[in-house]
């Protein structure tokens, strides 16, 4: 049985302390309750995080702070650490250049944003720039991905994955739904978990203990049917970009459909239907079609 | 046992064994960026491919979009 989705919004922590102007702290913590709307909770991440007991960060927090803070903080850190519980807890920062203080920090932002998995947003701050900032708030929640898993577990006696998104969407999925049988594999559902790596993929062991991977938008579209068409849209937008790529190379090269398909052994209407984006290309047709025309896979496609 | 694993001076490029289509991979390791097979374009059109990267893709072209072919697709 799968039960329908719920959209309950996910419970973020914030802490603005890092912003050396109390009267910025201020206005960030008023917006920032009004539009996240979910009772908003302070937490002090720099005492956390000067602990060293970074498993207790709380999941969904974001650090408004001023550059020179977090990247003095980041500094005293080992990388892997540091990348670890952004990715575990979810963190997400919102970043201001204010001051030269924070300026002379400027040649540490390329490596923060890596470490931090682009969850760092780096704002420099101008009088004209301070007038927006009910924007910045609201695009620092924005940020935050709502098709990231947050969390999955699997029901060994209703044969079910349990996940919830970022943005507090969480269903239930059965085995059946998934149809992961179709894949060969022989897999052991409970030991499914959010990668390590990133968390817009899911992992399973199989029965040798390989990891096999899942990509959490394919997951959210079959309980989020906006997410489902959107994806829908844009593989449309794709194929008909690349079956606009087929027809201008065989065409530039003044080659009939007749005359490809005689050439590759394809069928005229498999042509066709590829030039008409109507047909997701597979390999073997690829190669057939750029061989046909002379050229690589690689010639074929590019614009 | 992904379909597909490369990794690329500080990225890893991947092709997950379920995935949506169109066929495309995730370039990870600073963000994840999801780019067309195809067209060697992100799929998100606000992101950017790192450079280093796009010669990487390029070269692993055919080989992806072969592996793309044992993916099972969703929705």
């Amino acid at each position: 049985m799968t039960l329908e989705p719920k959209h309950q919004p996910a419970t973020f922590r914030f802490d603005v302390s890092g912003i050396r102007n109390g009267r910025l702290q201020n206005l960030f913590v008023s917006r920032f309750r009004e539009i996240a709307g979910s009772r908003p909770i302070s937490c002090d991440f720099w005492s956390i995080l000067q602990s060293g007991h970074l498993d207790t960060l709380p999941r969904n927090l974001i650090v408004m702070t001023d550059l020179s803070k977090v990247a003095g903080a980041y500094q005293r850190l080992d990388r892997h650490s540091w990348t670890r519980a952004v990715r575990e807890r979810r963190l997400f920062f919102f970043v201001l250049v204010r001051t030269e203080r924070d300026q002379r920090c400027a040649g540490l932002v390329d490596d923060l944003v890596r470490a931090s998995d682009s969850r760092f947003s780096v704002w420099s701050l101008t009088s004209r720039e301070e007038e927006a900032r009910e924007d910045w708030v609201s695009r620092a929640i924005a940020a935050i991905d709502p098709h990231a898993i947050v969390d999955i577990r699997y029901s060994d006696l209703r044969k079910c994955f349990w996940i919830q998104f970022g943005d507090g969407l969480s269903s239930t999925l059965n085995l059946k739904e998934l149809d992961l049988k179709a894949t060969g594999s022989e897999l052991l559902p409970e030991t499914v978990t959010v990668s390590s790596d990133d968390s817009e993929t899911v992992e399973l062991l199989d029965i040798k203990g390989e990891k096999f991977e899942i990509d959490s938008r394919s997951l959210r579209a079959l309980v989020d049917p906006t997410l489902a068409e959107n994806l829908k849209r844009e593989a449309d937008e794709q194929f008909a970009k690349v079956s606009e790529r087929l027809r201008r190379k065989r065409t530039g090269l003044k080659v009939s459909q007749q005359e490809l398909a005689r050439r590759t052994g394809l069928e005229q209407a498999l042509i066709s239907k590829l030039e008409c984006g109507k047909h997701q290309p597979r390999f073997d047709t690829l190669r057939k079609y750029a061989e046909g025309l002379g050229l690589s896979i690689g010639d074929l496609l590019e614009a | 046992m992904a379909v597909f694993n490369h990794k690329c001076g500080g990225y890893k490029i991947k092709i997950n064994n379920v995935d949506h289509p169109p066929p495309h991979c995730h370039i990870t390791g600073g963000g994840n960026i999801r780019v067309s097979l195809l067209t060697l374009e992100p799929l998100d059109p606000n992101q950017e491919i790192p450079p280093g990267v796009k010669k990487c893709l390029r070269e692993c072209q055919e080989e992806m979009i072969k592996a793309w072919d044992k993916v099972q697709q969703k929705p």
